[in-house]
């Protein structure tokens, strides 16, 4: 492999985990989130201002973590009191809000950002893999929840919260419980972030980037940890691989956001169900790889 | 329960401090509207209660007050002697305030099983924590299986929620409540919807759970049903408790008869 394929691969890993970071806030929990890359962000300025003073990224990690998961919680208790469509809205300033700050403060470099960020000094290819690790560690984390109570509960709030609170689901600390665990994984993609660029500005977690990881969520199949991986790895090399792409990535990915929601709203992991399904033939079979996707795909046909 | 006993005979400030359920001088106002006016009535361990009265009477409301969902703007709601009225709805569901929603709620991305199971285990989901270091479910699938099979569903247990019909779900909703291990079990309108087979067979199994001594507020309109069911009634009207107590009594009452046929026949 090249450098540049192997630099690719960091890149990959880092998307890896902002995307799974998210899947369990959005697709686990079903609280929609326009302004995860505030989560991203935070994480990002944290992890460079620590690597400037001289830490290596794997001790960088525990404290990005923690102030990007502190800033979700506080989010996370301000949006206790709004739904859907409204929560999404509240997400969506948030990330604005983020943005606007970070411009306004000196102490983190405002307009200009922060450069300089030193070299992790362990060759394009240790830092792949240490990015890749920290995916491979978000992914089991993932699947691990999943098959616990606690995932077992996020379903039951993603799917009717009022429900959920009548068999003693404390939905408030659940949804809390989801915030705090995924933007702490969005900061920790943050600070691998600002250490692949050593050079980070306000606008890169901005409004399109929020949009990007939606898009790797809902395209993958919203909830499902290997379909939101497989769209999390095309979505990533296509504009690299293909340059042509990268001019028009915006433009693709909401063509592919609105096909789809129109074709298949179960995204890949929908699409790869119902097509094992037809080769297995009839209705009754169940994907085995997708069991904790399939029901939540179904869900956002059905709605 | 030996703590809630407890508390019981500690706070215990009613007329009647056997009462499982005590609703003492609860009022609930939405707007200019008041839905429930001074409304108090005990429900003793082991007692089906009728709560009836005609459309917009505020029997809804007043379930929605025990459980937590509509919290009394005035007076408060004792579960064995504990004052409910700082705990949410997940904090009484797990004290044993258990309800049956009038419009069903399944939770549809679930198997009919899982639906049960969750609830089955609703104490392993005090706190995300102790939810995200257990992850074993053998137990509280066998204990789920065993209430589909007491209100007779089992035969759906691994179909996806959202594809039961009618009377399937209205069961599913008492097998979910019955399992949070119920100290009372709220029913709103369990029948309506069901033809009269299904009304007769829930019915039947509601009884029974009575008689295995499932205390239980009922919300319904088949009078049939009530007088088959219910050891008690409770009727409100506008808001306001006008009757309480042996069924055959209560609607011979003439300001029940009156409050279900009109106004004009209260006044003449």
């Amino acid at each position: 492999m090249s450098s540049y394929e192997i630099s690719l691969l960091g890149l990959v890993a880092i998307n890896l985990l902002f995307a799974s970071s998210l899947n369990l806030i959005t697709g686990f929990c079903g609280q929609v989130s326009l302004g995860h890359a505030a989560f991203f962000g935070a994480g990002a300025y944290a992890g460079a201002l620590l690597l400037k003073v001289g830490l290596p990224i794997w001790l960088a990690w525990l404290p990005a973590a923690m102030v990007a998961g502190l800033f979700g919680l506080i989010v996370g208790f301000a949006s206790l009191r709004v739904r859907n469509d409204f929560l999404a809205i509240t997400t969506m300033g948030v990330g604005f809000v983020f943005v606007g700050f970070v411009r306004k403060q000196h102490w983190l470099g405002a307009e200009m950002g922060v450069s300089g960020i030193p070299a992790h000094g362990l060759g394009t290819l240790g830092f792949a893999l240490l990015c890749l690790l920290a995916a491979l560690l978000a992914i089991g984390l993932s699947l691990y929840t999943r098959r616990s109570w606690l995932g077992f509960a996020f379903t039951a709030v993603a799917d009717d919260e009022d429900t959920a609170q009548t068999i003693g689901i404390d939905v408030a600390r659940y949804k809390l419980a989801a915030f705090t665990m995924g933007t702490a994984l969005a900061g920790v993609a943050g600070a691998e972030y600002a250490q692949y660029t050593r050079f980070i500005v306000p606008d890169a977690f901005g409004f399109t980037v929020s949009i990007s990881v939606l898009a790797m969520v809902i395209i993958g199949g919203v909830g499902s940890v290997w379909g939101v991986a497989v769209a999390t790895i095309i979505l990533t090399l296509m504009p690299e691989l293909f340059r042509f792409i990268n001019d028009y990535k915006l433009l693709i990915y909401g063509a592919l956001l609105v096909g789809t929601m129109r074709f298949s709203p179960g995204g890949i992991a929908g699409l790869t169900e119902r097509l094992w399904r037809m080769r297995s033939g009839g209705p009754g079979q169940r994907a085995p790889s997708l069991s904790g996707a399939a029901g939540k795909a179904q869900k956002w046909q059905n709605s | 329960m030996a703590e809630l006993m407890k508390t019981a005979l500690e706070t215990s400030t009613m007329d009647q401090p056997d009462a499982l359920i005590a609703v003492e001088t609860v009022s609930v106002r939405f707007g200019g509207i008041l839905a429930i006016d001074n409304v108090s009535f005990t429900l003793a361990p082991g007692e089906l209660l009728g709560l009836i009265g005609p459309n917009g009477a505020g029997k809804t409301t007043m379930l929605r007050c025990i459980t937590g969902a509509r919290p009394a703007d005035a007076g408060r709601v004792l579960l064995a002697g504990r004052d409910l009225s700082q705990l949410g709805v997940a904090a009484r569901a797990r004290l044993g305030v258990a309800l049956t929603h009038q419009i069903v709620r399944p939770f549809r991305s679930l198997s009919v099983l899982d639906n049960v199971t969750l609830a089955v285990g609703h104490m392993q989901l005090v706190t995300p924590v102790t939810a995200f270091f257990n992850a074993a479910r053998q137990q509280q699938r066998a204990r789920a299986l065993e209430l589909l099979e007491q209100v007779g569903i089992a035969d759906w247990a691994s179909a996806p929620a959202g594809t039961l019909p009618l009377g399937a779900l209205k069961r599913l909703e008492v097998a979910r409540a019955l399992a949070i291990e119920p100290q009372v079990l709220l029913l709103d309108e369990p029948l309506a919807g069901l033809n009269q087979a299904e009304a007769a067979r829930l019915g039947a199994c509601l009884n029974d759970l009575n008689r295995g001594g499932i205390t239980m507020i009922l919300i319904e309109h088949n009078i049939s049903q009530v007088l088959q069911l219910c050891s008690r009634l409770v009727v409100l009207d506008n808001g306001r408790k006008i009757a309480d107590g042996a069924p055959r009594a209560v609607l011979a009452d003439p300001i029940v008869i009156s409050a279900y046929i009109g106004r004009e026949v209260a006044h003449a």
